[in-house]
């Protein structure tokens, strides 16, 4: 049977005039009042959405939006935030949960709902298909996402048509990992997104799209459109409850207590490309927030990394589920790198993982990008116990007479005397590393007189290039980055190898500590009988032990 | 009780979302049921009201979000929120692990469980009816 809805298709709102609505609109047809409708929304100024659940200090940035005018406020419907430019198209059906005949969404019902505007796009000329569990995407790239909501008998689903794409403005407005990534790789984010203006080629006419939603809608749903306005109960509604939905206590009804957001990073070079993951996490929901694969590897089909990304968003942080998850993907044959399999997309994941589990540790997550190990995780290599501290000569003192000699007499004058004194009431084996060769000399030693693990202080960079070196050598340890100019972002690392870079970097004391005191928590206790400590030059020498590690 | 591929305990109530609801004395026990689990896949949040909340017979209370779908939970009777899982707070996955234990949601002080008598309860003889009922209904869709 034929059914008569109303086609509401009001002027640009506010953000808070536009969320009332929906408030109003869902709880006077959840009451039986009013008729189905189908809405378009616009913004005036262009707004930030965030999901009912999400947090503004989480997900926006406060300030670029007020400097640029553009509204913060919270939807009805779940999700993720989103940026609502002028430009962009919503669309929403409010009907009774009768008319579809169920009483709790599923996901047959989303792909129902999706299909109109899948339809719509297609008479534009754009191959538009469904990506479970509720978006709309163009070749692998989102075009348009889905969400909703009920009260009572009625139903609220909307959705967003991406009309033109303003990259640059949405990074500025929401706190998404890309600020991280390179210019290089912000590209690829792009790549997974579309718009009508990229796929058409031209802007789009919003009122031709608008007419080709209400066709595909009115076959779809067998239904007629007319054009209406507000009742007067709903205006009635709509007034008393838009100072709400104007108030600080809707816009930050969510603190971040109820959810915590990181950024973790790590990569893997391999012969055939370097593989990056960017993990967005929530720290007291304990999930994968958002993911970024990116890289100089080619996979297929185009969409392949995408769809890869989609299905570990949102899972939990459990590194062997997520590790099936990609092991499966791979097995079903939905991706294919050349020369690369699921272990290429793994490691780096796995490190990412070491990453957060480093923060797990206790060790704030912004500080766990400058944490690297090797021959064992962070928190085993704290397990074993930490009985030697390593720390570099470039950040003493170029003037100071001791730079070039393996100890200090930790007079106060730079970061490694701090360390050196930190070193010296931890009872650890101290060493100040002159040049490479000495640092392998070191290891080599340490590890035969029967040391546990190592905490050594070297730039980020060294670490990347001896790796491999370190795990050669087979001393489990932790490497800390050291502070200011290295000599790789100096182009001097030569000089640096050789035990001659003229400059000071400094030894990051407050991580450092956080290490040791995250050792003391773990519980990695002093061996007490194999290393003794001797008041030679101020420097530590252990007892060569016959036990191996 | 297994029924047509759902775990549907007998001894709870059931109203018309798939909430399940559970009398100890005068409180009830609020949770998902098996086939709303389902339906929903993955919860990522679950609203918790604040204890002593007023509730009525009715009328939603709280809200659960899955996928992107923000769902509401309605209170069968008139009460207050008397508890919380706080524990859904970090981890609302564990609906999805253990509707009917540790995935509890919330407990309601009534002095009037009457309504439940309105609601789903019984054996296999009433509840497979309409399981089967919905299931049809959403197969459908």
């Amino acid at each position: 049977m034929r059914t008569r809805w109303r086609l509401l298709d009001l002027p640009p709102l506010t953000a808070a005039e536009n969320m009332a609505l929906d408030a109003v609109l869902v709880e006077l047809r959840g009451q039986g009042h009013s008729t189905n409708t189908l809405r378009f929304l616009r913004f005036r100024p262009a707004s930030v959405l965030l999901g009912y659940h999400q947090a503004v200090q989480e997900e926006v940035r406060e300030s670029y939006c007020r400097a640029h005018g553009i509204d913060i406020n919270r939807r009805i419907t779940g999700g993720g935030g989103l940026l609502f430019d002028e430009s962009q198209l919503g669309w929403e059906i409010i009907c009774d949960k009768a008319f579809f005949g169920v009483t709790v969404p599923n996901t047959a019902l989303f792909r129902t709902l999706c299909e109109p505007t899948i339809a719509a796009l297609r008479t534009l000329g754009i191959e538009a298909s469904f990506r479970p569990r509720n978006d709309i995407e163009v070749n692998g790239r989102k075009i348009s996402g889905t969400g909703g909501t009920d009260s009572d008998s009625a139903f609220l689903f909307q959705g967003t048509l991406l009309m033109d794409f303003d990259v640059e403005t949405m990074l500025k407005c929401l706190r998404i990992p890309v600020e991280k990534l390179k210019d290089k790789e912000i590209a690829s984010v792009r790549q997974r997104v579309t718009c009508l203006a990229w796929e058409l080629g031209r802007e789009p006419d919003c009122e031709l799209v608008k007419a080709r939603l209400v066709e595909a809608f009115a076959e779809a749903l067998d239904a007629d459109f007319v054009p209406g306005g507000l009742t007067a109960e709903e205006e009635d509604l709509l007034a008393q409850k838009l100072p709400y939905f104007q108030s600080e206590e809707w816009i930050n009804m969510v603190r971040p207590s109820r959810s915590r957001t990181e950024v973790v990073q790590a990569a893997r070079k391999s012969p055939y490309g370097l593989v990056r993951v960017t993990l967005q996490v929530d720290m007291v929901r304990n999930t994968v927030k958002d993911i970024f694969i990116t890289g100089d590897f080619l996979s297929f089909p185009g969409r392949a990394l995408y769809d890869l990304e989609s299905v570990l968003r949102g899972k939990r942080l459990v590194p062997a589920e997520l590790g099936r998850l990609v092991e499966e993907f791979f097995a079903r044959g939905s991706i294919c790198i050349p020369d690369m399999g699921p272990k290429d997309i793994l490691a780096p994941l796995g490190m990412a993982l070491a990453k957060v589990e480093i923060a797990r540790a206790g060790i704030p997550l912004e500080w766990c990008n400058r944490i690297n190990s090797t021959c064992a995780s962070f928190a085993k290599v704290l397990e074993l116990g930490v009985d030697a501290l390593l720390l570099p000569y470039s950040a003493k003192d170029p003037a100071c007479e001791l730079r070039h000699e393996d100890y200090c007499t930790a007079c106060g004058l730079c970061s490694v005397g701090e360390a050196w004194q930190l070193g010296l009431s931890r009872n650890l084996q101290l060493v100040c590393i002159t040049n490479f060769e000495h640092l392998q000399a070191e290891l080599v030693r340490l590890k035969a007189s029967g040391c546990r693990a190592f905490v050594g202080c070297c730039c980020q960079q060294f670490f990347v290039k001896h790796t491999e070196d370190f795990a050669a050598i087979g001393l489990p340890g932790i490497l800390v980055d050291i502070e200011d100019t290295t000599c790789y972002e100096l182009g001097e690392e030569n000089a640096a190898y050789k035990g001659t870079f003229a400059r000071q970097t400094s030894v990051n004391m407050d991580l450092l500590m956080a290490i040791f005191a995250a050792s003391d928590r773990l519980g990695g206790r002093k061996s007490d009988s194999r290393i003794e400590r001797v008041n030679d030059r101020g420097r530590e020498v252990c007892h060569e032990s016959v036990q191996a590690l | 009780m297994e029924i047509l591929g759902y775990n549907m305990p007998e001894d709870l109530y059931y109203d018309e979302h798939h909430f399940w609801f559970r009398k100890e004395g005068d409180e009830l026990v609020v949770g998902m049921n098996d086939f709303a689990i389902k339906l929903a896949g993955q919860i990522v949040f679950v609203q918790l009201p604040y204890e002593g909340k007023a509730v009525s017979a009715g009328k939603k209370f709280a809200k659960v979000e899955s996928g992107k779908w923000l769902g509401t939970v309605y209170s069968p009777v008139d009460g207050e929120i008397s508890a919380v899982n706080e524990e859904l707070e970090e981890n609302p996955e564990l609906i999805n692990r253990d509707c009917y234990g540790q995935g509890w949601m919330y407990r309601i002080k009534t002095d009037d469980m009457s309504p439940l008598e309105g609601l789903k309860h019984g054996g296999r003889e009433v509840l497979e009816p309409w399981l089967q009922e919905d299931i049809a209904k959403f197969a459908k869709e």
